[in-house]
């Protein structure tokens, strides 16, 4: 499959007064075509900001570094003016939070037309067809009422239908890479899986890659080929959907695994450090149960194990050796 | 120990309130001392109103509300002090249920200066061995509620409606605003704080993950009704209402 978005070493840090607070750690990863990579992580752990780094959305005080190929084009660093080719014709996204994402004094019919007239007056014929389109789009998500729905105002509609709405937004262009941003949250049990079968009759209908950015596994595991699993600013463990479900190695994605309540429910003790007090070595070091020496001095490297698994921790040193024991491990670096 | 029986509340609008919501309609439960209850139910289905007429923030339309022997729809306001004390919340926003201007400080010893605790124990003690059993250390004392995240924020408060040894606990959507593994640190606190003191729980979620490992016994709400009440093997193994059933099926395995 074709690479569709190459991200290569993406750092992104934010100024603040004099100080530097590194926030992005050497993020690399792929998107191919038609493929749904899952972004899975905490709340804090820079996942919405890689998502803003790529549609150059960041605030102004954001220093970046690193390179992001669209279609093998650099992106990252290109002046607003020509990225505003790629913004929502060819990356677009779909923000969280809907209630607060859409405008509360315009007809939801509109905005989404805006997203292809750019607010410009139109000729009537291309009028008549961008409202054939929403509606066709609208029938397509299921909103009830389709035609009826376009005059309705934002505070008119349920949270499932708004995030339908936000949905059609970043669609009605036929972008090739869609970023949806936390499409499960705080969303009640029934309207989730409303919410996951649309994502899911998207992937198959549109054929555009997708990033999703949640914590909510469930969902990730009924639309994601890949999970890339972020800490603290660094991506430390990514590989296919249900091995990193089922045979997570990172003790992070194992602990945040165990987590859940229906594997187990078991506590992962301590909380993510705050990104201006870092320690020098793996950031997961002061929480990992098995913590090595080198752990707390040296950062981990990606570990690659050939078939497009990595883990960013030093018991994967080498590819296609399993777990080593740590007592091992530590004998040896006291030698 | 709580017992609800015909509780209706029923909003009215319109000319001569001609246009009637039944937020509520006819809810009766009962929750046992020692016991974790769950309820679920999708947005809008009543579950907030519920709690407020129990918390006596809002007057029902009808039925019995009775703690531990005493109505609560008809006790005034000073019985209302001693039962706030018994009738402690959890809720779902955890950062906005404290002062924005006032330290966490502060907000521990509110409850504690309210009700006069520190009779046999210094105020700063008291606070001291309430956030140390949560895993809050000292040197967060003096910060502001938007400068700590909202686990914190959660535990602060779990930790500040504990401080009064409250009898039941009504816990709305404590984790749905949390991640996965914070949400495990929050369910274990609560579930330890039921062992530890016998606090019966009213558990609101909609997460049926949650509520399957937290509770005993469980209610199905929609549409202001309770159509399905039993305890946790009852309910999830053998589901009888539509509703029910329709709630079951868009559980998502992992």
């Amino acid at each position: 499959m074709e690479k569709l978005l190459e991200i290569k070493n993406l750092d992104v840090a934010f100024l603040m007064g004099n100080e530097h607070v590194p926030v992005l750690n050497q993020i690399s990863f792929d998107i191919y075509e038609n493929e749904v990579l899952a972004i899975v992580g905490e709340t804090g752990c820079g996942k919405s900001v890689t998502g803003s780094a790529i549609l150059h959305l960041l605030p102004e005080n954001a220093v970046t570094d690193g390179e992001i190929y669209y279609k093998n084009q650099e992106i990252l660093k290109l002046s607003e003016e020509k990225f505003r080719k790629f913004r929502g014709r060819e990356i677009a996204s779909v923000p969280q939070s809907p209630s607060t994402s859409l405008d509360p004094m315009m007809v939801v019919g509109e905005q989404v037309a805006e997203c292809v007239t750019g607010g410009y007056r139109q000729k009537k014929a291309d009028r008549e067809n961008i409202q054939t389109r929403i509606w066709d789009i609208f029938s397509h998500l299921k909103l009830p009422g389709e035609r009826k729905i376009c005059h309705a105002y934002p505070c008119q509609l349920s949270g499932g239908m708004s995030q339908r709405v936000l949905i059609s937004m970043g669609v009605i262009a036929e972008p090739r890479l869609l970023i949806v941003d936390e499409p499960t949250k705080a969303v009640d049990w029934i309207l989730r899986k409303e919410v996951v079968n649309v994502l899911r009759q998207m992937k198959d209908e549109m054929e555009c890659g997708m990033m999703l950015i949640t914590h909510d596994f469930g969902a990730a595991s009924q639309i994601a080929d890949r999970i890339g699993v972020m800490y603290c600013g660094q991506m430390v463990e990514i590989g296919k959907a249900d091995e990193i479900l089922n045979k997570p190695k990172h003790p992070y994605t194992k602990g945040l695994i165990d987590a859940l309540p229906s594997r187990g429910f078991h506590v992962m003790e301590g909380f993510m450090p705050s990104f201006s007090e870092l320690s020098a070595g793996c950031r997961f070091a002061p929480r990992c149960s098995r913590c090595l020496e080198r752990c707390r001095r040296h950062i981990p490297e990606m570990y690659e194990d050939g078939n497009g698994r990595q883990v960013r921790c030093f018991l994967f040193e080498e590819s296609g050796v399993a777990y080593r024991s740590p007592c091992i491990e530590e004998a040896v670096f006291n030698a | 120990m709580l017992e609800i029986s015909h509780l209706s509340k029923t909003y009215t609008s319109g000319f001569l309130g001609n246009r009637r919501v039944d937020a509520v309609k006819d809810v009766s439960f009962q929750i046992h001392s020692g016991e974790i209850f769950g309820l679920i139910g999708e947005s809008g289905s009543g579950k907030t109103t519920l709690t407020r007429m129990i918390g006596g923030f809002l007057k029902p339309s009808s039925g019995e509300i009775t703690f531990e022997g005493k109505n609560l729809v008809k006790a005034n306001a000073r019985e209302w002090h001693q039962l706030r004390q018994q009738i402690q919340f959890v809720f779902q926003h955890p950062q906005l249920t404290f002062h924005p201007r006032r330290n966490i400080y502060f907000a521990c010893a509110e409850p504690i200066r309210l009700y006069h605790l520190d009779r046999h124990i210094s105020e700063k003690d008291m606070i001291r061995h309430m956030l140390r059993r949560v895993g809050i250390s000292e040197d967060q004392w003096h910060k502001y509620p938007h400068e700590i995240s909202g686990g914190q924020a959660q535990r602060i408060a779990i930790a500040r409606a504990l401080s009064l040894n409250p009898k039941l606990l009504i816990c709305d959507e404590p984790t749905s605003m949390l991640d996965v593994s914070v949400q495990a640190q929050i369910l274990r606190l609560l579930l330890r704080a039921n062992e530890k003191y016998h606090v019966a729980m009213l558990f609101i979620s909609h997460d049926l993950d949650v509520i399957r490992a937290v509770c005993q016994r469980v209610a199905v709400m929609h549409k202001g009704e309770i159509v399905e009440t039993g305890t946790i093997e009852e309910v999830f193994g053998n589901p009888k209402h539509e509703y029910t059933k329709k709630l079951l099926s868009a559980h998502m395995e992992v």
